[in-house]
């Protein structure tokens, strides 16, 4: 496992246990959710790892679970038990592709809904992409980007 | 960000008004869209549409050495910058395993703070603009002004300082930065004197902000707010009192919180804590110890100046920082700092490598905005914009 320098105590969760370990958390009064997010390693298998934070108010504990998945396994939502997750988890799907279960309203939050890929993924190109403003005729404008095998809108 | 229709929100089967308030709406702050249920002029349900002003920085972060990320950081919150320099270089240094020496974090909570009292008198400047009180806008904005001088003085740039350094900062302060810094203090109660004359208890102002956008305790901590959205509602959850960095440990303040939790009490505490900031400049400005403003480590700090021009190694330090970056152990570290917003907080994920894997930049705004529908449910559209207000957002944090 990747060291972790800030001296969060951090737990690795399979996709399955995370409502139950999310749960205990609740139960045991941690009460803010910090920060939910996901970074991507393509070169690992599964390349996710979905980050959540969470504060407890009465003794400023800490503690963080990572999940780690593939784009096709899709994470239980935990916007039940910590409704501040909705925008979190939308943010992860749109940048990352991730998917969640039981998410009440999973669409994209920052990007265009019509923007093809996940910006965040390590292998998205970071720019030099020519944007058509259609102000050309036809014949002239760009061809459409090519992304790689496995791109997901 | 919504751009087709098919995703619109379906209105309710009862008769209501899909009213679109945005994007280009001057009490936005930004460029917000907020779609209104409308039941008459009362609204039903509110839906904030983000995304306008995403700008890709955290993805803009994976392209640049350690130390050119910094520059992209203080775009984020462009109204409290040192706030966002503070906690990603309190990440990246945490990485590294390392602390800056006692001057320059006394200088970094000193700067920090003189940001957090321009960022609230903007707060409360465009707060009484958006309820057409336009004389108080001025008079805050005279006093930022002031600050904007002394951010001049100190790294020649107005707004975006980025006055840090992994290890430090790049210079020592100059002179005259702390008598210009102890004038401003001993004229600043005058100053808020004359705003709570115009405002505080102003009638007019109190009917607009009073019993507007109450939250409860319960549901502020259920939605994560954090900063001052939180504390009005009685909640004394402050990232420098919880979870101390730099030197906040050794700092007497007071946590301010209200009860109320509706606007008039978020603008209490902003207000109040204009107070306790300039309490803490004071001392600091009393307390400040001499020594090195860098640590002396050639792999993570850049040599000191004048030894560029005269020592070789420092040159050859110096030349390998600014093209390759120093390069900290793989390893992953979450820093949080107490912005004017809340908890802004930034995660840096390591690869080993002289450009970092991932910079997750935790916004405040992020999840206070995301608690907007609670606060102007049943309220009139003209209370939105005092709600939206005493929220205290920035798109440029959100959308990032």
């Amino acid at each position: 496992m990747i060291r972790v320098a800030d001296g969060i105590p951090t737990a690795v969760v399979a996709a399955e246990q995370l409502l139950d370990r999310v749960g205990e958390l609740r139960a045991d009064g941690y009460d803010l959710l910090v920060d939910l997010f996901a970074y991507d390693t393509p070169e690992r298998e599964p390349r996710f790892d979905v980050v959540y934070l969470f504060h407890r108010l009465a003794d400023n504990a800490r503690t963080r679970l990572k999940v780690q998945v593939g784009e096709e396994v899709a994470v239980p939502s935990i916007t039940r038990l910590y409704p501040p997750a909705e925008w979190y988890e939308r943010e992860v799907y749109d940048m990352y592709g991730v998917t969640f279960a039981d998410h009440p309203d999973l669409r994209r939050i920052l990007m265009p809904d019509d923007w093809i890929g996940h910006p965040l993924r390590r292998d998205h190109p970071l720019g030099g992409e020519v944007v058509d403003y259609g102000l050309r005729p036809p014949a002239e404008r760009v061809a459409p980007i090519d992304f790689p095998e496995g791109t997901t809108r | 960000m919504t751009v087709l229709r098919d995703s619109e929100p379906t209105l309710p089967p009862h008769e209501t008004m899909l009213l679109n308030m945005g994007p280009q709406h001057p009490s936005t702050h930004g460029v917000l869209r907020l779609m209104l249920d409308l039941d008459g002029e009362v609204v039903v349900d509110a839906h904030p549409d983000i995304g306008f002003l995403h700008t890709g920085i955290e993805k803009s972060c994976e392209y640049r050495t350690y130390h050119q990320a910094i520059t992209l950081t203080d775009r984020i919150d462009y109204l409290s910058p040192y706030s966002n320099n503070l906690a990603y270089v309190n990440a990246v240094e945490k990485l590294f395993g390392i602390s800056a020496p006692p001057r320059a974090s006394w200088l970094r909570v000193l700067i920090a703070e003189l940001h957090r009292i321009a960022s609230h008198l903007v707060f409360v400047g465009t707060t009484s603009l958006d309820l057409a009180a336009s004389s108080v806008f001025i008079y805050c904005f005279r006093e930022r002004e002031e600050l904007l001088r002394l951010m001049e003085l100190l790294s020649g740039v107005r707004m975006m300082t980025s006055f840090i350094r992994i290890g430090g900062l790049p210079a020592d302060v100059p002179p005259g930065f702390l008598e210009g810094v102890a004038t401003f203090i001993d004229r600043f109660p005058a100053r808020l004197a004359e705003y709570d004359d115009l405002i505080r208890e102003n009638p007019i102002f109190k009917q607009r902000m009073v019993g507007i956008g109450k939250i409860s305790a319960h549901d502020a901590t259920r939605w994560s707010l954090t900063g001052p959205n939180l504390r009005a509602s009685g909640v004394a959850y402050d990232v420098r009192r919880a979870l101390p960095y730099e030197v906040y440990g050794e700092l007497e303040f007071d946590v301010i919180t209200e009860t109320a939790g509706d606007a008039y009490a978020r603008y209490l505490v902003r207000r109040r804590e204009l107070e306790e900031s300039a309490k803490i400049c004071r001392q600091i400005v009393a307390r400040l110890p001499s020594g090195p403003i860098r640590i002396d480590d050639p792999h993570i700090a850049y040599p000191k100046r004048e030894l560029i021009h005269s020592s070789m190694e420092s040159l050859i330090h110096h030349y390998k920082l600014a093209t390759e970056g120093p390069i900290p152990p793989p390893g992953e570290a979450y820093a949080a700092v107490e912005s004017p917003r809340g908890e802004y907080g930034v995660h840096v994920v390591s690869n080993g490598t002289n450009l970092p894997q991932r910079v997750r930049f935790r916004a405040p705004s992020f999840a206070n905005l995301q608690a907007l529908p609670l606060l102007v449910r049943g309220h009139m559209v003209a209370d939105c914009i005092a709600a939206l207000a005493s929220i205290d957002f920035v798109l440029g944090e959100i959308d990032r």
